[in-house]
């Protein structure tokens, strides 16, 4: 096979993908829109600071006047106005709020729950969640439990205190002693921010929460755009198979062209929205054409696998979601269970995230870049593998029909 | 009744759907299995100066046992050199760090501890407030009897002899039932009773409801489009059929899946929410198809649908609580309202 031949190959290869572009625009404009919706929307909420407020139904024993002039003080303190705003209802109203999402929690206080502090019984007050294994859930019950340790700590102090003053019968010391010791405790309590100061640390490759996030939903799109692909990566008729070998022109550098091209159609399409929007650098287009290569090659494998564009749309949606999932994509890993965290790195979609963010963060390591082509290559092959059973068992039951190839 | 076979006969004459229709269940099985006995791995570095105090080296000794024995879903890690934690931070592999003053302990006492404590952190930090606030109740947690000690000693009211029982009480107290406590429920116990009393939780699972009212919808739209194309080659088919075939496969898949995976309450149940949404989705996508006739662009649709469906249904995190946005975005997409039939038919 000559150049000529090669150069016109991908000639006819960019002139099909160009084909790809009305979809392409079409799924980008309404990534966009989604995306100008969440900018919008996230910077009117994040305008009103003091209106951003943990939604929470608060159940209170019926005529416990205790009990509710002790939350009526809880709920006029700073700290906690700052964070949550309480609903008072009853039972039934507030699970119902908490099943359709109205409120984030439902706190349950039971009956005399005022007097059974100031005489030590204590009945345990219920914090009632969806579900256990959320997000939400995970911050809500950590603060929770920070703050009902914080109020034990108090208490403990003190009955302790309390205890000691019945045993030596100190009677008329004893309101004036929990009072004083109250007030202290409150004191440590609601200045804690006092005790701590931030620094910050400049880390190469570290992004913040937001180009964590933009950064998920840029490989999302990249591999859901893919979807449409089907007919783009389908194998070719056998005739025209036969005539491309004639020509020199074998299955892997058909893949190969038709992969370049595709990959070369996303970079022009997306490269100059991202260097204008300030996310890349122009010196980045290199890592970017790895990066679109390495999720086109993906795509290309899941095409030779499936037989149909249905079955196509539905392994590269499941493997696409379920892979981002695994990989840290919509959850930081951090808060994914260790063996599901190692899992995920070893998955491509781990891979197009690395690259992402190290592109967004201009630490394009060589490791990546290497890694990147040759799991690209990797995917090629393995999918130009496929194609040639497919045309080996095509061939095998023409011939046995009795037809010559 | 012979074409609607037929057509079940090509849609499971496709190697890739009933290898993803078997895999689905032992994979989310697998992912379950492995969340169940892991943690979350959201670390934090702990780091202080060796002290010539004696009582402010056991108090820091002491909170540190306390963060670093936490089961919750921070895990602390102590660092006897400083440049290393800070390096880590860097890197990433803390989420955030903290450095104690050495006499944190006096200062504390004396309620002179501004900025005793320094917080590192770096521009990929999410949860150093949550962090700050779980450190603050273990170190609250070790002063608070040294709190009272000290209060009954300036107040003259006992002998140095007497206040020597308070930590002893003070213990009694902390770890008897006699304080303040928190009990947990959660609305998608399987128990009999609506709600069971639990532990709190310390990392997210994934979360299995959502992805299966996305593929659903997927499997739907994937039934429009093989419709289409039929229609191109003018074979005469059924649009409710095509919709429906790859749709009810699908979801004996999940239904699988959701009792492997102990999601599932009850047979009946699942039956009535499945049955509901798959007549939701058809029609969601009969309608579709009433205004996009051609193959190509309701293929585009498929990303576009499932994106927002991410985004805006409350799959990973619920935000319509506090984004108005979300609360009208959510309802333009169908696996919202599978989430909204299994709120409300098995809570």
């Amino acid at each position: 096979m000559n150049k000529r031949t090669y150069l016109l190959l991908c000639f006819l290869q960019i002139k099909s993908a160009i084909v790809l572009l009305p979809k392409l625009c079409l799924t980008i404009c309404c990534s966009f829109l989604f995306a100008y919706g969440i900018y919008y929307a996230g910077r009117e909420f994040l305008s009103r600071p003091e209106e951003i407020k943990l939604p929470v139904a608060l159940v209170l024993p019926e005529d416990d006047t205790y009990t509710g002039l002790a939350f009526s003080f809880i709920e006029r303190m700073d700290s906690i106005r700052s964070l949550c705003s309480f609903e008072r209802t009853d039972k039934e109203t507030a699970l119902s709020l908490l099943k359709s999402s109205e409120v984030y929690a439902v706190i349950l206080i039971p009956d005399s729950f005022v007097e059974h502090i100031l005489n030590g019984t204590n009945s345990a007050a219920t914090l009632i969640l969806p579900r256990k294994d959320t997000l939400e859930s995970i911050l809500f019950s950590t603060l929770a439990d920070s703050g009902a340790s914080t109020l034990s700590t108090a208490q403990s102090g003190i009955y302790a205190m309390e205890e000691l003053m019945i045993s030596y019968e100190q009677w008329d010391s004893i309101q004036k002693a929990e009072e004083a010791l109250n007030r202290l405790y409150l004191s440590y309590a609601l200045n804690r921010g006092r005790i701590f100061q931030t620094e910050n640390i400049s880390a190469t490759g570290a992004l913040s929460l937001s180009k964590y996030y933009i950064c998920s939903a840029a490989v999302l799109l990249l591999l859901l755009s893919g979807m449409g692909h089907y007919s783009y990566y389908s194998s070719e008729p056998e005739s025209l198979k036969l005539l491309l070998r004639r020509q020199g022109i074998s299955p892997l550098i058909l893949l190969f062209s038709k992969l370049m091209a595709i990959s070369g159609i996303y970079l022009v399409l997306l490269f100059p929205i991202l260097v204008l929007a300030g996310f890349l650098p122009i010196s980045s287009v290199g890592g970017f054409f790895i990066l679109i290569f390495s999720v086109q090659s993906f795509l290309l494998l899941l095409c030779s696998i499936c037989s149909q564009s249905g079955s196509y749309i539905l392994v590269s949606a499941v493997l696409s979601i379920l892979g981002l999932f695994l990989s840290g994509a919509f959850l930081p890993s951090v808060f994914l269970p260790e063996a599901v965290r190692q899992i995920g790195q070893l998955l491509p979609t781990a891979l197009f995230l690395k690259l992402c963010r190290e592109l967004l963060t201009d630490s394009l390591s060589i490791s990546s870049i290497v890694y990147g082509i040759i799991t690209g290559f990797l995917f090629l092959s393995t999918a130009c593998l496929l194609h040639r059973c497919h045309t080996g068992s095509k061939r095998k039951i023409i011939s046995t029909r009795g037809f010559k190839i | 009744m012979t074409r609607f076979l037929l057509l079940c006969k090509r849609q499971l004459m496709q190697p890739s759907f009933c290898l993803l229709c078997l895999l689905l269940p032992i994979t989310c099985l697998s992912i379950h299995n492995l969340e169940e006995n892991s943690q979350s791995s959201l670390s934090v570095g702990l780091y202080t100066e060796p002290s010539n105090s004696a009582s402010d080296s056991a108090f820091l000794t002491n909170v540190f046992t306390k963060l670093t024995s936490n089961n919750g879903s921070i895990v602390f890690q102590i660092f006897t050199e400083k440049d290393a934690m800070l390096e880590q931070t860097a890197r990433n592999e803390l989420d955030c760090a903290y450095s104690f003053d050495e006499d944190l302990y006096t200062k504390l006492l004396q309620q002179k501890e501004k900025n005793s404590i320094t917080c590192y952190t770096s521009p990929s930090t999410i949860m150093d407030a949550l962090s700050r606030e779980v450190l603050f109740a273990a170190l609250f947690q070790q002063l608070g009897k040294d709190i009272a000690v000290q209060y009954m000693k300036e107040s003259g009211i006992f002998e140095d002899s007497q206040i020597e029982l308070v930590p002893k009480l003070y213990h009694r107290y902390q770890t008897g039932n006699k304080v303040f406590s928190l009990e947990y429920q959660y609305l998608n116990s399987t128990k009999t009773s609506a709600l069971s009393k639990q532990s709190s939780p310390s990392a997210a699972s994934m979360p299995i409801r959502g992805f299966i009212a996305v593929l659903l919808l997927v499997s739907g739209l994937t039934g429009g489009i093989t419709w289409l194309y039929d229609k191109e080659c003018k074979l005469s088919v059924s649009a409710v059929c095509s919709i429906f075939i790859p749709l009810f496969f699908m979801s004996l898949s999940v239904i699988f899946t959701l009792f492997l995976t102990k999601e599932a309450h009850s047979l009946g149940k699942e039956f009535i929410i499945c049955s509901l949404y798959l007549l939701f989705i058809i029609i969601f996508v009969r309608l579709l198809l009433q205004f996009i006739k051609n193959p190509t662009i309701l293929t585009v649709s498929v990303p576009v649908l499932t994106l927002g469906s991410l985004i805006f249904c409350p799959i990973f995190v619920n935000l319509s609580t506090l984004m108005p946005f979300f609360q009208i975005m959510e309802k333009l997409f169908p696996p919202y309202y599978y989430l909204l039939l299994c709120r409300y038919i098995i809570t």
